[in-house]
């Protein structure tokens, strides 16, 4: 993942070029598995407002009862989603769902490969 | 603090200290630089948001951000202010954050708010002192707010319980706990890193300036999870060096090799 000051600089410039008001960032907190700041975050925002995150895969990948609660918070609350590093902007929460479990799905053949290299390597060390 | 010397003991109590030092040349030139940017919009810190328009603040915040951090040799001044405390706190062997923060809440300004929180859970050194040095007059809702340590470990235990129902409760759970810090112009606070900390809705009738940069014992671990990010190189450099160390990195590097 790209350094936060890094990400920070190109949300600054995102929120230039679009002519949206740029307040001060939210930064996760760097426990394994903690999405506090996106859920204050979340719950914070008015209504029909919008939120940037420097990558879609900020959201809890791989955390399913997080991501439905997140989703369903950003719905409820009609918030449009920036993700800068993918260019999606969007209020489709099923396109985001569909493009995360093509991303998990994409890992888990990835590390089945790796397996399938594993135990290739294995048969012929027997 | 009247007397140095009961700061090690005030802050080993509280995790904090407070002194002032506005006396100090360092402490007027980096105000001089301050003004100097502000000059347009007045020259009373403290009545600033009368002229400054809410969505030119953080280009405003941005210029002077930029204008303290090109002063020659900020590092040295900054340490001139605070270096007394420092050295009794910290250590005579320490890094310094490589960026000087500036921070400007006008009344009513909604955007500008830091909720609480803690710097050790947000990856930096859990012995590094935060130095926030005030440059107007400001208490209560105008300053910032400091938990004291034994709420704060409270509120680390807590944090998972709060993750997804906002852990803004967990904030107001604790709101008899928020010390509001009252400063004049030219206090400094030196915290902890594991205090937790923030600002509200500035509600007063007056803009609070202060400026705040982090200090660590140069040999203190930091976090290794995320190795560019509030690590010695991104975000601290080394800045006071004992002889002793200065000699030693002669021989790093020096062991023989055996084959």
């Amino acid at each position: 993942m790209m350094p936060a000051p890094a990400q920070n600089t190109c949300m600054r410039d995102y929120a230039r070029v679009n002519g949206f008001n740029f307040r001060l960032s939210v930064l996760e907190l760097m426990y394994d598995n903690c999405y506090a700041q996106l859920f204050r975050l979340i719950n914070e925002m008015p209504s029909n407002s919008n939120i940037c995150l420097y990558s879609i895969l900020l959201l809890p990948l791989g955390r399913a009862l997080k991501l439905q609660e997140c989703l369903k918070l950003l719905i409820s609350k009609n918030i449009k989603s920036h993700f800068i590093f993918e260019k999606i902007v969007t209020q489709d929460y099923i396109e985001v769902q569909s493009y995360l479990a093509s991303i998990e799905f994409s890992s888990q053949i990835l590390n089945e490969n790796l397996n399938d290299i594993q135990d290739v390597f294995n048969s012929l060390l027997k | 603090m009247d007397h140095i010397n009961d700061a090690q003991n005030f802050f080993l109590e509280n995790g904090y200290v407070k002194f002032n030092n506005k006396s100090s040349i360092s402490y007027q030139l980096i105000r001089d630089v301050i003004a100097t940017e502000l000059e347009q919009y007045g020259f009373d810190f403290e009545s600033i948001h009368k002229k400054i328009k809410i969505d030119e603040l953080n280009n405003v915040r941005m210029n002077i951000f930029n204008k303290i951090n090109s002063i020659k040799n900020w590092d040295d001044h900054l340490y001139s202010i605070g270096g007394e405390v420092i050295s009794k706190i910290i250590g005579n062997e320490i890094s310094i954050q490589n960026k000087l923060n500036f921070s400007i809440q006008m009344p009513g300004d909604k955007l500008s708010q830091i909720p609480m929180h803690t710097d050790r859970a947000g990856g930096h050194s859990l012995f590094e002192c935060v130095l926030w040095i005030a440059f107007t007059t400001s208490n209560k809702t105008s300053s910032m707010y400091i938990v004291d340590p034994e709420t704060s470990i409270s509120i680390l235990n807590e944090l998972p319980n709060y993750e997804l129902n906002g852990i803004n409760l967990l904030e107001k759970k604790y709101l008899n706990k928020l010390k509001f810090i009252e400063v004049v112009p030219g206090d400094c606070i030196l915290f902890s890193s594991n205090l937790y900390h923030g600002n509200v809705v500035n509600e007063e009738a007056s803009t609070r300036i202060s400026i705040n940069c982090r200090f660590k014992s140069l040999w203190a671990p930091e976090y290794k999870k995320y190795p560019n990010e509030r690590v010695t190189g991104s975000f601290y450099k080394p800045y006071k060096l004992s002889p002793v160390s200065i000699f030693a990195s002669k021989f790093l590097n020096k062991e023989p090799k055996f084959v």
